[in-house]
């Protein structure tokens, strides 16, 4: 995984936990993409204090993940639900025409809904497009 | 200086990111000159779409891509030789 994206989402599962300042830079960075120079300019500090600080942030999020997992779980539980959408949009295109095939099918597509949910794993589309409707 | 930046955009656990040319003279007003494209990370495959027509008419105007654009669009084939997406 690209680092850029691994940094955004440790500080969405650990920013809290980061100082104001701390998020503020780790956020213009990471976020904004916007570089050292721009990130001292904008925050009245040096270019190396920048990078002392992003340095210190880093090591202090990847310290929590170590312990805790909670990206490593996300990227996990997102890839198995990447999994199973697939596998009922392959069989959405091969059940029969039956009535009681459709709710059961139906039902199979509510129960994934809901686990996309609570799994807060929304992935920007439809896990069950009218398309795959039976 | 004109930049290109890669932007976050999605919500908390749904990273999503967008390639946007901007003046480094006014990095925070949140305004940008034009999108280039976007990538999503956790679509899968993953996606990545440059306008290739726009961003090559914007470096050959100079403006600087970060390290994670340029990493991106060599990637996504922007400077030419390389295969095309992921």
């Amino acid at each position: 995984m690209d680092h850029v994206v691994r940094m955004g989402l440790l500080h969405d599962f650990y920013g809290g936990l980061l100082t104001k300042k701390q998020q503020r830079v780790f956020g213009l960075y990471y976020l904004e993409n916007l570089s050292l120079a721009e990130i001292a300019a904008e925050v009245g500090t040096t270019r190396q204090a920048v990078h002392d600080l992003l340095q210190r942030t880093e090591k202090l999020l990847t310290g929590w993940e170590s312990k805790l997992g909670l990206v490593d779980r996300y990227l996990q539980e997102l890839a198995a639900v990447q999994g199973i959408k697939q596998a009922v949009r392959d069989l959405a295109g091969v059940l029969p025409a039956d009535e009681r095939v459709t709710q059961a099918f139906t039902r199979v597509q509510t129960a994934l809904r809901r686990l996309i949910a609570v799994l807060e794993l929304e992935m920007g589309e439809d896990p069950c497009p009218k398309g795959a409707e039976h | 200086m004109v930049r290109i930046r890669l932007t976050r955009m999605g919500a908390k656990k749904r990273p999503f990111y967008r390639f946007v040319v901007a003046d480094s003279r006014a990095p925070r007003d949140g305004r940008f000159i034009e999108i280039l494209g976007h990538y999503n990370p956790i679509a899968n495959p993953t996606e990545i779409v440059v306008d290739k027509e726009k961003a090559l008419y914007w470096l050959s105007r100079g403006a600087q891509p970060s390290e994670p654009v340029k990493r991106l669009f060599k990637k996504a084939g922007v400077f030419g030789t390389e295969a095309v997406g992921e």
